[in-house]
């Protein structure tokens, strides 16, 4: 099959995969005890009242029915508005605003962890069993081990209150606005964020190196008097690379799931931050939407490493029925 | 050692060499000094020529032309800007720089006229007061404040239409006049001689005439936002204009020039920044990045106090921290019994949950209001609550004697699931077995304010309104709605409540179904009765019953915890109230 054909095939398939997911969250959500009604009256409102906005939002109805209503909006690129979160505010135009901050944070961990973890892992391999190799697989044990949150809090004690930089608290100047200030303050977040994923990239990436320099293909290359440097960064690291690939791209989704707490602590306004206030909030509509979103990301990215895979290693060709 | 490695022309040394060097190359290029030092030391000396310093500093900057901004860390985010619609207390804090109270509050929690020019006294029998605004008002957009929109403001909170939360915060108000140029009347359906209180939290703010829009047009969840919602701008009164919202981020004031008030704002722009975790916001405040911040954790005060630049303060506060109990009769609800209720209250230390939780920021109640106010009746000041043996004897008068399980819900996030495990731990000793949830705060109050399925929450409660018949009537009057589900008979009691709770006292005068129904009219008269000292008699009376029969638990007032950095003075910290209208900076 065709790469095209494997990818259309691939999105189409999407299709359940997103109205399993929203399905299973629009339960959840309304299942789970409390409601947004409370959250916008406070506690002393009479029942009569919250009865009467549950009615008016169309809460007392069926949940097939709220599910079918939401389903049929969402189609045709309604999303409702925010009920608690922000009140009477499209929830694309929310999304859209916090969205930049988390593609910007996401992406540039992933940048910064893979340029990192890629060559320590390389070298990690080339040099295994070295004062280097067991540097770096104690710093890729603590990457992992290290909580982001508690990582995040002590960096900004270290460059906030003890050397007093002013960017390292957080907040967010967007690119377009000030590169410099926006990098400045990135910087401590995508330390946080990318820590683990990178201590993560670099482990496998030296397990993988270890497996494929001792192939049998590596030594006869090198047999052949082809320079080792050759040898290990266009043979033997484009094919270790590709099981790597895989954890790169399922790693962007839980990139995604840790900019939650990233951007908790650095106080960054986006849709990480934004998932917490709407879950705390009941702000049902926010909440689907941003689930939505989340299994667009996975499902692309996923399919965005298998496309990889696919140039990687021209012996992989998807078949019918894969 | 194989010789297939690959060669890096780079040992250890060199490695760490060009390493520390880019290191430090990248950090200096990235400087840029905090706040730095205040210079000066923080004792009582300082204190004042710190102040001066900073006022010679703020006159400079005027006269250089630069602005002076303030950057205050919020804890919590900021949802709503219509004064007829914020039920939040950042809300509220950002807004009252926007508006003006109609009736102010100040930080001694004394009344002081507002937007109007005296605070006026109850006519017509207690059932009128008339407000009349101060000449020379405007608005931020120019146009001059009328009585028309003092009536509009105060008419779009009674309309029913409009759903507006705050609507019990204007209580027996049932309609308004416009009765001279600038003159508002406000009648009432019975006498309420405390309204002038009650405005300063149910009269936020005066908007135009038509600015919140047609609500009803799918503007937010059920017309509950309104256009004032997102943006304030040109609609306040106030010492600060709006100028951007960024949700979850800030939210940034400059100051109003036409401001009636001499002498205020201080500042040019004021910034609030959203910084819910608390390492976080105090990191801002101890590099410069803030000024000023609220809701300082109880544990971080010393340590805050024991730094150069910053002052950290610990105020009474009106945060009460409250044992809610469900009083009505229900299979296994064992505080439907007065005696199982008694138990509890004489079996909770209240001092050591302060201690322990709160680092002894606070002070323990005696009853509903505060234990050294003069709304306290003497005799509960006398009382010592926490009593094992009374609580052992209160077991056995219940028929318990070996004591009951009890279920206590919290909300999670902040420090009542912690206080309910205290809780959990001293009542095990008298032999009450309780186990302890923690719920969502949305879930709680689901559970408590929409069903009788439940033993006891755990929550706190703010005070808003400095007056002790307000908690006794926000926190138990409404017969649909309290915290306790403590009802009486009574054609508007609505399905699933039921008449609950003691009976009425044994000396009160009239006929009453319950205790419920008593508290009621009592508190109805204390509210009307003009004469402060017949008003404490009443409130005495009836805060000694709430307390003898345990229809709550109030444990504890804890207090505000604030803090700020030496270069801002000026700042005010209240009860009540925090006065930002005067706070300046220096450098």
């Amino acid at each position: 099959m065709s790469l095209a054909r494997y990818t259309l095939k691939r999105l189409l398939l999407a299709v359940p995969v997103l109205l399993g997911a929203s399905v299973v969250v629009f339960g959840l959500v309304h299942l789970a005890p409390g409601g947004p009604v409370r959250v916008m009256l406070g506690p002393l409102q009479s029942e009569e009242l919250v009865e009467q906005i549950r009615a008016e939002l169309g809460l007392d109805r069926p949940l097939y029915v709220q599910y079918a209503t939401w389903l049929f909006d969402a189609v045709q690129g309604d999303l409702g508005t925010s009920w608690t979160v922000q009140q009477g505010t499209p929830v694309t135009t929310i999304i859209a605003e916090r969205l930049p901050l988390t593609v910007e944070l996401t992406v540039l961990s992933m940048i910064v962890a893979n340029l990192i973890a890629i060559p320590a892992g390389i070298i990690s391999a080339v040099r295994q069993d070295e004062s280097i190799d067991h540097a770096a697989r104690i710093a890729a044990l603590s990457g992992i081990s290290i909580p982001d949150f508690w990582l995040g809090i002590i960096l900004i004690m270290i460059f906030a209150v003890q050397f007093g930089f002013p960017w390292a608290t957080g907040g967010w100047t967007p690119p377009w606005v000030d590169p410099v200030e926006n990098l400045k303050q990135l910087l401590l977040p995508v330390i946080t964020l990318g820590t683990a994923y990178s201590a993560l990239i670099a482990r496998m990436m030296r397990s993988e190196m270890l497996d494929t320099l001792s192939q049998d293909y590596i030594r006869t290359a090198k047999a052949m008097g082809i320079p080792s440097r050759e040898v290990i960064l266009k043979d033997a690291t484009k094919n270790a690379l590709i099981p790597v690939v895989t954890v790169i791209g399922v790693g962007l989704g839980q990139l995604m799931n840790g900019a939650i707490l990233t951007e908790t602590v650095f106080s960054l306004p986006g849709v990480g931050r934004l998932f917490i206030q709407a879950i705390a909030r009941r702000d049902y509509r926010v909440i689907q939407a941003l689930v939505l979103f989340v299994a667009v990301v996975f499902v692309f990215a996923n399919l965005a490493v298998d496309v990889l895979y696919a140039y990687l290693d021209p012996r992989i060709r998807y078949e019918e029925g894969t | 050692m194989s010789d297939d490695r690959l060669e890096i022309d780079l040992d250890r040394r060199e490695f760490v060499a060009l390493a520390s060097t880019l290191t430090g190359v990248s950090l200096a290029g990235c400087t840029g000094g905090g706040d730095g030092g205040d210079g000066g030391g923080d004792g009582g000396d300082g204190d004042t020529s710190a102040a001066t310093e900073t006022e010679q500093q703020v006159t400079e900057a005027k006269e250089n032309g630069q602005t002076v901004r303030l950057n205050v860390g919020l804890a919590h985010g900021v949802w709503n800007f219509d004064p007829a619609v914020w039920t939040d207390t950042s809300s509220s804090t950002v807004g009252s720089l926007i508006y003006d109270e109609v009736v102010a509050l100040d930080t001694d929690e004394q009344l002081q006229p507002g937007l109007i020019e005296e605070i006026p006294d109850p006519i017509d029998g207690g059932r009128a007061f008339e407000y009349t605004l101060r000449e020379g008002l405007t608005f931020h957009n120019g146009d001059p404040v009328t009585a028309e929109d003092f009536k509009y403001s105060v008419d779009w909170i009674l309309n029913p239409e409009n759903n507006a939360p705050i609507r019990s915060r204007l209580p027996f108000v049932t309609d308004t006049e416009v009765v001279g140029d600038r003159t508002l009347r406000m009648n009432l359906e019975e006498p309420f001689a405390t309204l002038n209180w009650w405005l300063t939290r149910g009269l936020e703010g005066i908007v135009p005439e038509g600015s919140r829009g047609e609500t009803r047009e799918g503007k937010g969840p059920a017309g509950l936002a309104t256009d004032l919602t997102k943006d304030p701008s040109g609609a306040g009164t106030g010492a600060f204009q709006f100028v951007e919202w960024k949700s979850d981020s800030h939210v940034l004031l400059e100051s109003f020039d036409d401001y009636w008030m001499e002498d205020a704002p201080m500042v040019d722009e004021i910034r609030f920044d959203i910084v819910p975790e608390n390492s976080t916001r105090l990191a801002n405040l101890r590099s410069g990045n803030i000024g000023l911040t609220n809701r300082v954790p109880p544990k971080d005060v010393e340590s805050l106090n024991g730094r150069p630049n910053i002052t950290a303060k610990s105020v009474p506060g009106n945060l009460t921290e409250v044992l809610y109990l469900n009083l009505m009769e229900a299979e296994g609800n064992p505080m439907s019994n007065v005696n199982n209720r008694r138990a509890v209250l004489f079996g909770i230390d209240a001092q050591e949950i302060l201690d322990e939780i709160f680092y002894g920021q606070g002070v323990v109640q005696k009853g509903p209001w505060y234990p050294d106010s003069e709304w306290t009746s003497p005799k509960l000041k006398e009382m010592t609550l926490y009593d094992p043996e009374k609580a052992r004897a209160e077991l056995e008068k219940a028929g318990n004697p070996d004591g009951f399980e009890l279920d206590i819900i919290a909300t999670k996030g902040s420090w009542f699931k912690d206080e309910a495990i205290i809780i959990q731990d001293q009542l095990s000793r008298i032999g009450i077995d309780v186990s302890v949830t923690a719920v969502e705060k949305s879930t709680l109050f689901n559970q408590v304010y929409g069903t009788t399925d439940w033993h006891a929450a755990m929550e706190d409660w703010g005070q808003s309104i400095p007056v002790a018949t307000y908690w006794l009537d926000a926190g138990y009057a409404d017969n649909n709605h309290n915290h306790n589900n403590w009802h009486h008979a009574s054609p508007d009691l609505k399905d699933p409540y039921e008449p609950s709770g003691p009976p009425a006292p044994e000396d009160a005068e009239g006929d009453y179904s319950n205790g419920h129904e008593w508290f009621v009219a009592k508190l109805r008269e204390a509210q009307a009765a003009t004469d402060e000292q017949r008003q404490k008699e009443i409130v005495y009376r009836l805060e000694e019953y709430v307390v003898e029969n345990a229809i709550q638990i109030d444990i504890a007032y804890v207090n505000k915890l604030e803090a700020w950095r030496n270069s801002v003075s000026g700042y005010e910290i209240g009860t009540f109230v925090d006065e930002y209208r005067f706070a300046e900076k220096g450098e």
